[in-house]
């Protein structure tokens, strides 16, 4: 009798898993192994949670935010929790730019993964004298110009809500350097696309979207704003509807890259941006709670593609058609 | 540091409101005013994970104590053995033993007697005099007092309504003591951990007679790791420090006690 089961066809590789090449994306003349980025101001300098963190599988780590000086940063108490949400006022303390140049980017060359410096100035001089020296970091693989920041009484937001400013900040930041620049847009507007478009415009080679909206809280029992500067800026899973509605608007209304940052907490949310047109994501509030959000996120990822026989580019924007 | 998932293995309500749970966990070694941050459920309300100090951690077994006052802790209280919770840590610096420690005085309040029971049993190991004055409303606030009593700390009760020990408050019963017997500036300190303005007046009579004080802060977490910001604590020099990271436990003098914390 003959072997029937050697007859039978070789069961077709339906799934093959994604090769690794699949996750790679490219933003401006630099490639990251997955698009999965720690977000600014939720991984310090990329040396605090060594104990925990596989720095393999992150597509790269965004900076604290870093200024010309060092800033001692807002008064407390600096954060409250809200339902699904934390709004926080840090106001980027820093360890400024000569201490981040001569402690944390010595660091990076011997990190496994990419780092992005977020740098963020008052004043266009500011911005250039911190592009200029980051231009200069051995290993660095981009620069965020923060012009979104909501905890900073003078310049940060500014920047971020007026096109014309956006406009000079990119424009200057561009001609300075070759890295990839990133500008972190601020939901803080009425129409997110203008800010957009202006730094599209002006060769930047991604956008944040986005920074942390305005909010506040107050403590009923002793009547008084929770937060010692009264507001602060709000993040986690409470803003991702929001957030979504915008990384879909604005990755309508320009060719760049996408970067979406809000609330993702799990490989469906991640998913849901993707969908709605971000090539990257970051991972912010999600690390304090679980240091290892973002490696389940992109296990999540990788499964969800292997599943559905779908590349990362097929997946961008997926939402979008039909 | 460590992120594990760690089964219950009691949660038992040993006083109205104050909670002790045994937790699994990997052998670790941690040190007096060390801390973990757990969370209390798997969903997203609350948000963060709360900070509760290490009463105990041998044998693969985790303690903590807790009062259900707020969303996290009330969440906390409902969770049954044989339920999972995750949990980071040891985090956080310690009390710190000087060599040649005299006599340590002890001043707590109420469930911030958690980290202080660690240091008792370091302190008694030593053969270091121990003295704690335990504050609290009534009685049932002096939890696990006879604990103390049983590694050789000589506990001084005080309460609120008189139910136990001195009627008043701790701080003014530790000042009473002082006066009588005098601590010894060069050899003795101080060890607190409570509700801030305990802490500070805790801070201003052991300066009172030239006794330094430890104090472990309490103070809003977001992350308990180092890298959100919003733990810090204002030093006198103007600049923060992170509570879960070069905190939780500082020398009174380096805090600027005017700083709002809540
Ligand atoms: C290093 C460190 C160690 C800690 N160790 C312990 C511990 O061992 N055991 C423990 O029970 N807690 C401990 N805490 C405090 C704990 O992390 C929580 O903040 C606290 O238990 C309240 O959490 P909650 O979610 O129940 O209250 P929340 O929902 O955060 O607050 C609810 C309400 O309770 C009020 N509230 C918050 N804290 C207190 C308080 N202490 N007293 C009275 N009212 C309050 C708030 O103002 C609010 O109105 C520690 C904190 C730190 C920073
Ligand atoms: C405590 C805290 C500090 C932050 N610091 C910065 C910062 O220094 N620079 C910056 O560009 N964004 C900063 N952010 C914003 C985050 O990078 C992120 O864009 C935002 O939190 C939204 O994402 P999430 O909901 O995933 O946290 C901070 C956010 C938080 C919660
Ligand atoms: S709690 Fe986040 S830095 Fe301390």
């Amino acid at each position: 009798m003959p072997d029937s089961t050697k007859r039978h066809p070789e069961p077709q590789q339906r799934h093959p898993e994604p090769k690794a090449k699949d996750l790679i994306i490219q933003i401006g003349n630099q490639s990251f192994t997955n698009p999965i980025f720690m977000a600014s101001g939720t991984f310090g300098y990329g040396d605090d949670l060594t104990d925990l963190v596989d720095y393999s599988k992150l597509g790269a780590i965004i900076t604290k935010g870093i200024s010309l000086e060092p800033r001692a940063g807002n008064p407390t108490p600096r954060i409250i929790e809200t339902s699904a949400g934390l709004i926080n006022s840090i106001g980027l303390q820093n360890i400024g730019l000569k201490a981040f140049l001569k402690d944390k980017a010595p660091l990076y060359p011997k990190l496994k993964t990419r780092v992005i410096a977020n740098i963020f100035g008052t004043s266009i001089e500011e911005f250039n004298e911190l592009t200029d020296a980051m231009n200069r970091v051995e290993a660095l693989a981009g620069i965020e110009l923060n012009i979104s920041c909501p905890n900073v009484k003078k310049g940060g937001v500014e920047f971020g809500v007026d096109p014309k400013a956006t406009t000079e900040v990119v424009k200057n930041a561009r001609s300075r350097t070759k890295l990839p620049i990133i500008v972190k847009l601020t939901p803080n507007v009425t129409d997110m696309t203008i800010i957009a478009k202006a730094a599209a415009d002006e060769g930047a080679d991604a956008l944040t979207v986005s920074n942390t909206f305005l909010s506040m809280r107050i403590d009923v029992l002793k009547r008084r704003p929770s937060l010692a500067t009264t507001f602060g800026g709000i993040s986690g899973p409470a803003i991702l509807p929001i957030i979504l509605r915008q990384v879909w608007q604005v990755s309508s209304a320009v060719k760049i890259p996408v970067i979406a940052s809000g609330g993702i907490m799990t490989t469906h949310d991640a998913l849901e941006y993707l969908m709605a047109g971000a090539t990257a994501i970051q991972i912010g509030t999600a690390t304090y709670i679980n240091p290892k959000a973002a490696h389940e996120i992109l296990a999540g990822i990788k499964d969800y593609l292997t599943s559905n026989n779908l590349t990362l580019q097929d997946l961008i924007g997926i939402a979008k058609e039909g | 540091m460590l992120q594990f998932s760690s089964l219950i293995l009691s949660n038992d309500e040993i006083a109205p409101h104050y909670f002790h749970m045994v937790l699994k966990a990997p052998i670790s070694s941690y040190l007096p005013g060390q801390f973990v941050m757990i969370k209390v459920n798997n969903t997203n309300i609350p948000l963060l994970r709360r900070a509760m100090a290490i009463l105990s951690w041998r044998d693969e077994e985790l303690e903590i104590v807790y009062k259900a006052i707020g969303l996290g802790t009330k969440e906390l209280s409902k969770r049954a053995p044989g339920e999972k919770l995750e949990v980071i840590g040891p985090l956080g610096n310690s009390y710190e033993i000087p060599d040649g420690l005299g006599h340590a005085y002890m001043i707590t309040g109420g469930v911030g007697m958690s980290p202080l029971m660690p240091l008792a049993r370091a302190l008694t190991k030593k053969r270091i005099k121990t003295t704690l004055f335990f504050g609290g409303a009534s009685v049932t606030d002096l939890v696990m007092r006879h604990e103390f009593s049983d590694l050789g700390v000589m506990v001084i009760p005080v309460t609120m309504d008189g139910s136990l020990g001195k009627r008043g408050l701790v701080t003014d019963v530790m000042e009473e003591g002082f006066k009588a017997t005098k601590p010894d500036p060069q050899n003795d300190m101080v060890f607190t951990c409570g509700p801030h303005a305990m802490m500070r007046k805790v801070y201003e009579i052991a300066g009172k007679y030239g006794l330094k004080t430890q104090v472990s802060m309490e103070t809003r977490m977001a992350c308990g790791t180092g890298v959100c910001l919003g733990c810090v604590i204002k030093n006198k020099n103007g600049s923060y420090l992170r509570a879960c990271t070069e905190g939780p436990v500082y020398y009174g003098e380096e805090i600027d006690w005017n700083a709002r914390l809540d």
